[in-house]
């Protein structure tokens, strides 16, 4: 258990409110088929990659 | 150990120790052997010379049943059930036909009911001395026969009636025959000259004895069993506690009193009206009363060439074998569905599902096997309509099956869908297989049945000259039928000469240091000490860790009576030494259990009945419970299961940790406290939630449910056919992942430049810019 640091509870209300963040997160991830943790890197490609694409037909 | 007819010869040249019943020779029974088959058997009849098991003597009962009245098959256990309630017996409510107490899958016998291991042995476990049970069983061994025989079936009611003697309690032969003849006799009225006793043996997993069956114009009504030896390395020993193991189908007396062409006729009397209205065959009496006589001898294990047998029918009935499978077969088929509609009715019931695994593969099979007849008859049932008449009828019995046709229906339902898209795949690959020319023999059938789901009978239908193996089902599921793995009995490392571990965990659960001395160190690293507080991997629940003196304790183990702890570093053997358990890993993993079982009741309100736990993982990061479920389970469930769970959890309901006899366990909670298998101790350890929820576990539980701390559940997958796993974690661990769900939510408003309500949208739109420009490009 050397990972895991001690987290003090909650009450509902704050647990309801990181359940619905989760929500969120989890929907967010499906519609790239991607783990959570990895949500932030592929967005950024995405990003990078229209910028990109966009410079390059802009130029066309 | 002697086998089955090694046994026989041997009782049978010892006849007057094992068969010589001295209330058969006061009414006068006389023993003698059978000119035909060689058999020793006991008759009042003079003139008698053949013995009544067929083919030495046919169902002479059919039109012609032996006794005045005409019971039917609700009748005939409450006849049954008042004889031996007025003759001292307890009458028991039945056991699920999913077997949980003992390693098989499913309950093949009424004596099952008292099967259970104790350190590896079978022992007997009786509620009641002497007792009376309607025993449902399933058994796949015979789907060829059933529907083909008049008395073959995956599901039948075993009327057990058992004694346990040791001299001073319960009865032994004697008593045991003298209560079956004046049931035949009183209670049904069976003339005394109609009954003849065969002497038989039987073979049980390390008990054996004599038995006698009994007969009435060549029907076997039952089979008494006198389970009165084992063998020893020293030899044969007589048992300490005897048992009388009676086992009678109860179909049989309900047909001896009706003699209706088949034995399906009584004990699926409405399901068998229904059927044949709905699909409007047509139904001759007299010529099925005829055709039955003969067709009772058509047992598919027994007749070498069936083709020949059907033909020798044929001719005595005066019609070919093409006239008589066009005139039998349909009614065969109505009769199989009786039988399988009823077999998953008790097993969803109790818990099982079709699927391509353990029991679960047997109840495809027949459901397949069923739908296979309505594809080839063209008939559109409503099984579920047909499981409900089945419930309806059986409910002065059974009154608890009625509750669980939404499930069965469910469950119909899913599985149909599944059969519809097998039988499209079937066309392109039997239509590929036929291209090549491969062969469709024998093993690419059953390898198409067990790979892809397709039956020999979907084959057919688009090969017609397709020769399917009278045998087929037998094939398929004699491996699926096999015994559950055994338990684990040898370990590799030696604990021999050890005493016993004092086990602290359960009576100071809160003390996490302790003083206790080394008694040994196996391979350089496992410590076994005095006593400990370090609780062992078991019951899903991983180890506790800590320390031993300074060295860290990675791993504990029990191995029979002793606990093991692996260390890193030295200690030495003798020293009597300070140990430390880490406490806030155990905290965790006694929410994580907890959490388990309220997870476990969650999933059972909101899913059905149906689903029992079929593994569970409880550690430090994560808890995980694999559950008996048909179907992947949708957003909004898993969103009800959480709920459900975190009220629970809210309502701060007691956890109460209580020991009880086996016996006394199953008697106040039912047979759902098996959650984790069959439990090989006489005494059980009970952990309830409330009224919620109550399991034999061996686990470490918090005081009360709000100590676990919310519940989230962040993954589920269904893992295989029939089963979905939920993997879920609470309290602080719950919440150290929220929060850090929570972290990368930020991270990706602040990349998106967004409210957080408005992500996913965002993303939709990012995914579809990226699409369309790389369309371009």
């Amino acid at each position: 258990m050397e990972n895991v640091e001690e987290e003090k509870m909650i009450d509902k209300k704050e647990w309801n409110k990181l359940k619905k963040k989760q929500n969120i997160l989890r929907q967010a991830s499906a519609i790239l088929n991607v783990k959570d943790e990895d949500l932030p890197r592929i967005i950024e490609r995405f990003q990078n990659e229209i910028k990109e694409m966009e410079k390059k037909f802009g130029k066309l | 150990m002697l086998n089955k007819s090694e046994l026989k010869r041997k009782f049978s040249k010892e006849w007057e120790k094992h068969y010589k019943i001295d209330f058969l020779i006061d009414k006068g029974f006389k023993r003698k052997i059978c000119s035909n088959c060689g058999k020793a058997f006991w008759t009042l009849d003079p003139n008698r010379k053949l013995c009544a098991d067929p083919p030495c003597q046919a169902y002479d009962f059919i039109g012609n049943p032996p006794t005045k009245q005409r019971l039917g098959y609700i009748e005939s256990w409450k006849t049954i059930e008042n004889f031996f309630k007025k003759n001292g017996h307890k009458s028991l409510r039945r056991y699920p036909v999913v077997c949980r107490w003992y390693p098989l899958y499913f309950t093949i016998a009424g004596i099952i009911d008292f099967y259970r291991l104790e350190k590896g042995n079978l022992v007997f476990d009786f509620p009641a001395n002497p007792s009376i049970v309607p025993q449902s069983c399933l058994r796949f061994n015979d789907i060829p026969n059933v529907g083909v025989t008049g008395r073959h079936y995956t599901s039948f009611v075993m009327v057990q009636q058992s004694s346990l003697y040791d001299g001073k309690q319960g009865y032994w032969k004697e008593k045991c025959i003298e209560l079956d003849f004046d049931l035949l006799t009183k209670a049904f009225g069976i003339n005394p000259e109609e009954i003849v006793f065969i002497e038989d043996a039987w073979v049980g997993p390390n008990a054996f004895g004599p038995s006698l069956e009994y007969f009435v114009r060549g029907l076997e009504i039952g089979n008494a069993v006198f389970t009165e030896f084992k063998q020893t390395n020293s030899g044969v020993q007589e048992l300490e506690q005897k048992v009388i193991d009676m086992g009678a189908g109860l179909e049989r007396f309900s047909w001896i009193t009706q003699g209706t062409p088949t034995s399906y006729d009584v004990a699926f009397e409405p399901i068998i009206r229904y059927l044949k209205q709905q699909t409007g065959i047509e139904y001759d009496r007299n010529f099925f009363e005829k055709y039955s006589k003969l067709s009772g001898t058509l047992n598919m294990d027994e007749v070498k060439n069936m083709s020949k047998a059907k033909q020798t029918i044929a001719q005595k009935l005066g019609t070919t074998v093409e006239l008589l499978e066009k005139r039998v077969s349909p009614l065969e088929a109505i009769y199989a569905i009786a039988d399988h509609t009823l077999a998953l009715t008790f097993a969803i019931t109790d818990g099982m599902l079709p699927s391509n695994v353990g029991g679960g593969y047997n109840l495809r099979v027949i459901l397949r096997r069923m739908l296979g007849f309505m594809d080839k008859f063209r008939w559109n049932l409503d099984l579920t309509k047909i499981c409900e008449i089945h419930a309806n009828h059986l409910k002065p019995i059974y009154p608890e099956l009625i509750d669980h046709i939404d499930d069965i229906d469910k469950i119909l339902e899913v599985e149909k869908k599944r059969y519809s898209n097998t039988k499209i795949r079937t066309q392109n690959i039997v239509k590929r297989i036929v291209e090549n020319q491969e062969p469709l023999n024998e093993e690419r059938l059953i390898k198409l049945y067990d790979s892809e789901g397709i039956t020999p009978e979907l084959v057919k239908t688009f090969v017609p000259d397709l020769k399917i193996p009278n045998d087929f089902y037998v094939k398929v599921t004699e491996t699926h039928m096999k015994e559950k793995k055994k338990l684990k009995l040898t370990q590799e490392i030696d604990v021999s000469g050890l005493p016993p571990t004092k086990i602290m965990f359960y009576d100071e659960p809160d003390k996490y240091e302790f003083d206790a001395a080394i008694l040994r160190i196996i391979n350089n690293e496992w410590v076994v000490l005095d006593k400990t507080y370090f609780y062992p991997e078991s019951g899903g629940q991983k180890s506790d860790i800590g320390f031993i003196g300074n060295a860290p304790v990675l791993n504990v183990q029990k191995i029979g009576n002793v606990v093991i702890h692996k260390v890193l570093g030295s200690v030495k053997e003798g020293e009597y030494i300070t140990c430390r358990v880490n406490k806030y890993r155990r905290d965790i993993l006694k929410k994580h259990h907890t959490a388990t079982h309220i997870v476990n009741t969650a999933c059972r309100e909101i899913l059905g009945q149906h689903v029992w736990q079929h593994g569970a993982e409880k550690t430090a990061e994560k808890a995980r419970l694999d559950i008996t479920h048909y179907d992947t389970l949708t957003e909004k469930q898993v969103q009800d299961i959480e709920n459900r769970a975190n009220q629970i959890v809210e309502k701060k309901i007691p956890i109460k940790i209580e020991i009880l006899e086996r016996g006394d366990a199953e008697k106040k909670y039912g047979f759902r406290i098996y959650q984790g298998g069959a439990v090989p101790e006489k005494k059980l350890r009970i952990v309830s939630i409330g009224n919620l929820d109550h399991e034999a576990c061996c686990g470490l539980h918090c005081n009360n449910t709000s100590e676990v701390g919310f519940i989230s559940i962040f993954k589920t997958k269904r893992i295989q056919d029939g089963i979905v796993r939920l993997e879920f974690a609470s309290g602080e661990v719950a919440l150290k992942q929220l929060k850090e769900k929570e972290k990368i939510l930020k991270e990706v408003t602040k990349k998106l430049g967004v409210k957080e309500d408005d992500v996913p949208k965002k993303v939709q739109e990012l995914f579809n810019t990226w699409k369309m420009l790389r369309k371009k490009k």
